[in-house]
């Protein structure tokens, strides 16, 4: 009645059933472990240390004729306790300063100064007290001040 | 042979019976995956990762699901982008963006987790930045190594003709009791 086909059939398509009933349950526990941490799970202090400004260029394509623009190098300090965002599913964090502002003609600019991949709890707890930016920070006008 | 023989045996009214449902198969994958678009807003709502360059979050072979919405990007968000000239589309993330206040108009830099400098390298000769409309989707999720099945068919496409046949002819064959 039913041939070595049929059968294959069945239990590799019971076999991903399964899997993928896990898969879901796996991604579900996760969103909910973080849903159920506390507001003050995290904490987290920043302070601007200095701001030093440079004329040069943007970008790889070197431009004689291309005025030059206003570079902010913005240093740092930064305590912060992260390590309860961890749980068993926890591939990664990604954190990230942003210097945020509004001028006249652009009512949001966000910029990232400094990017760093976290992979274990260990690595968790951040201090820094004055870190150089990895990123220079300019505005669309060339003018920073 | 033995297809052959099967397709043979078959009167006219059984093999006009498997080529409608070989069709009714296409035409639903193609629904379901236009049908996604149009949920997600995204004209292709799932891609494959192809390169290292946003390790260890994606690697090689990962799937991504993407939706696009209608809210303005912000920064940190991981988007699929597509620059002009260019038809692989890039999974980068944003680290800079300027909203322009009158017209909404973004200004966008990527970069890849995984390399050392931002992506004006990538972009035209002298693009500055991207624009929205560059931008198919933003990652909402992703599955791994799936998506190794699709890198192995576009980089030997004697298994996909071979893969293709095997499977047009099963449809055909297999009849249902």
């Amino acid at each position: 009645m039913y041939n070595l086909q049929q059968r294959a059939n069945a239990v590799f398509a019971f076999f991903i059933t399964v899997l993928f009933s896990v898969l879901a349950a796996v991604a579900l526990s996760g969103y909910t472990q973080l849903a159920l941490l506390p507001e003050d799970a995290t904490s987290s202090s920043l302070a601007v240390r200095s701001v030093h400004l440079k004329q040069g260029r943007l970008g790889y394509y070197y431009d004689r004729n291309k005025p030059t623009t206003e570079l902010g190098y913005v240093h740092f300090g930064m305590n912060a306790d992260l390590t309860r965002l961890f749980n068993w599913n926890t591939k990664q964090l990604f954190i990230y300063v942003v210097a945020e502002y509004t001028t006249p003609k652009h009512d949001k600019n966000q910029i990232v100064i400094w990017d760093d991949i976290i992979q274990t709890k260990e690595d968790a707890q951040i201090q820094f007290r004055k870190k150089e930016p990895e990123y220079v920070a300019s505005d669309l006008s060339g003018k920073l001040k | 042979m033995d297809v052959l023989n099967t397709l043979k045996r078959m009167s006219i009214r059984q093999i006009a019976q498997q080529a409608l449902n070989f069709c009714l198969i296409v035409s639903s994958a193609l629904m379901i995956w236009k049908g996604l678009s149009v949920v997600t807003n995204s004209e292709s709502p799932i891609v494959v990762v192809l390169s290292e360059s946003m390790e260890p979050a994606f690697q090689r072979g990962d799937l991504l699901f993407l939706t696009l919405g209608r809210e303005p990007i912000s920064v940190g968000e991981i988007c699929v982008f597509k620059i002009e000239g260019k038809d692989v589309p890039i999974v980068h993330r944003v680290i800079e963006l300027h909203n322009d206040a009158k017209t909404g108009e973004q200004f966008i830099l990527t970069k890849g987790d995984n390399n050392p400098v931002d992506d004006r390298g990538l972009y035209q000769p002298g693009q500055m930045w991207i624009k929205r409309e560059h931008v198919i989707g933003r990652v909402k999720g992703f599955l791994p190594y799936l998506g190794i099945v699709t890198i192995i068919l576009n980089d030997y496409p004697q298994v996909k003709i071979a893969m293709l046949v095997l499977l047009g002819i099963m449809v055909l064959v297999n009849r249902e009791e």
